[in-house]
């Protein structure tokens, strides 16, 4: 049995705002969502919530983008920040990795690690702690600057035994 | 994901210059691509560490945006928009000048590597030593739509890789079913 099993592999038809990822199995240790995409403005930002919670974030970030590298960490947000900040044209493909570790234990908060290159101003390590001990059941992603990622962005998701 | 080793490469006594996977025969139901490298090389002119060179095609095409945030000692980050060429700077890794035995690791990920769009690839590597080492989170894109057919790996300054050095491809299956995309 392999240790990771794949869920689901999309390619967008048409251009999307929000993905929203359901009916995933809570046998899984971890989920691990890969996504590659560009958008439809000349920036992103690319949020997640976990049960339509508009509550109870934290994440710290460790973040370059055309200046020395930056850390931050912000406290009690409504999303997570997923990737960094992307400033770059419109046309360019980028690519993140989100895991979300122990997911459907319910007594305990929820964290986040994800890793995010737009390959032209940010790389970006973010770590998230959703102070929410329910099982996670729905992942919405979604750009909280209102772009859309375009046609032929590839959503990958994996779950860990 | 299934991660399946594709093909390895061990380096032997002799060291080796360049390291080269033929991809165009991989099987199309690997939708991502991932490299792992423990290296070090012969580099002895300067430096504990030395970047390694990604190319994609026999370094066709060209490639855009190194980003990296770096530690070598002190804290560093750059980004280069400008254009990098024929190939990415693809990690940091133990020279001759680092303490004997010691290499550099890192994980380099090709999404979505036949795509007919420009490339993106991220990666993740350090080069520990005694006291101190240099780590590196970056990615590029390649600027081309072409299929990757092949895919290079060797130290910059035209050193080469030196005994114990492990340069593996491996690739990751589709699956789906598993969940709901709305």
């Amino acid at each position: 049995m392999s240790a990771i099993t794949g869920l689901t592999d999309l390619t967008l038809g048409s251009n999307t705002t929000t993905i929203n990822l359901t009916n995933f199995s809570s046998s899984y240790k971890d989920l691990i969502i890969s996504l590659t995409w560009r958008n439809s403005g000349n920036s992103s930002a690319i949020r997640v919530r976990f049960n339509d919670s508009v509550a109870s974030y934290d994440f710290a970030t460790i973040v370059t983008n055309h200046t020395p590298t930056t850390t931050g960490f912000n406290a009690d947000e409504s999303s997570t920040r997923a990737f960094g900040v992307q400033t770059g044209p419109t046309d360019l493909w980028q690519t993140g990795i989100l895991k979300i570790y122990d997911y459907a234990n319910p007594n305990r908060h929820k964290f986040m690690l994800t890793r995010h290159s737009d390959a032209n101003g940010d790389v970006a390590l973010v770590g998230t702690r959703w102070q929410v001990t329910s099982p996670i059941t729905k992942v919405t992603i979604f750009d909280v600057l209102g772009q859309t990622m375009q046609a032929g962005a590839r959503l990958r998701v994996w779950g860990r035994i | 994901m299934r991660l399946e080793l594709i093909e390895t490469v061990t380096v032997g006594a002799t060291p080796l210059a360049e390291v080269s996977f033929n991809v165009s025969g991989v099987s199309s139901d690997y939708v991502d691509l991932y490299l792992y490298i423990s290296a070090r090389t012969n580099q002895t002119i300067s430096y504990f560490w030395e970047s390694l060179q990604l190319g994609f095609n026999n370094y066709g095409g060209t490639w855009r945006g190194i980003t990296q945030a770096r530690n070598n000692g002190s804290p560093y980050g750059a980004v280069d928009s400008s254009g990098l060429g024929y190939s990415a700077w693809a990690g940091m890794y133990a020279s001759s000048n680092a303490s004997a035995n010691t290499f550099g690791i890192s994980t380099i990920y090709i999404p979505d590597w036949r795509a007919s769009h420009e490339k993106p690839v991220m990666l993740d590597s350090a080069a520990p030593q005694v006291n101190y080492g240099a780590q590196q989170m970056g990615g590029s894109r390649w600027l081309s739509s072409a299929a990757i057919t092949s895919i290079q790996i060797r130290p910059g300054g035209s050193h080469s890789f030196v005994q114990h050095s492990l340069i593996s491809l491996y690739g990751v299956s589709s699956a789906s079913g598993g969940v709901t995309v709305s």
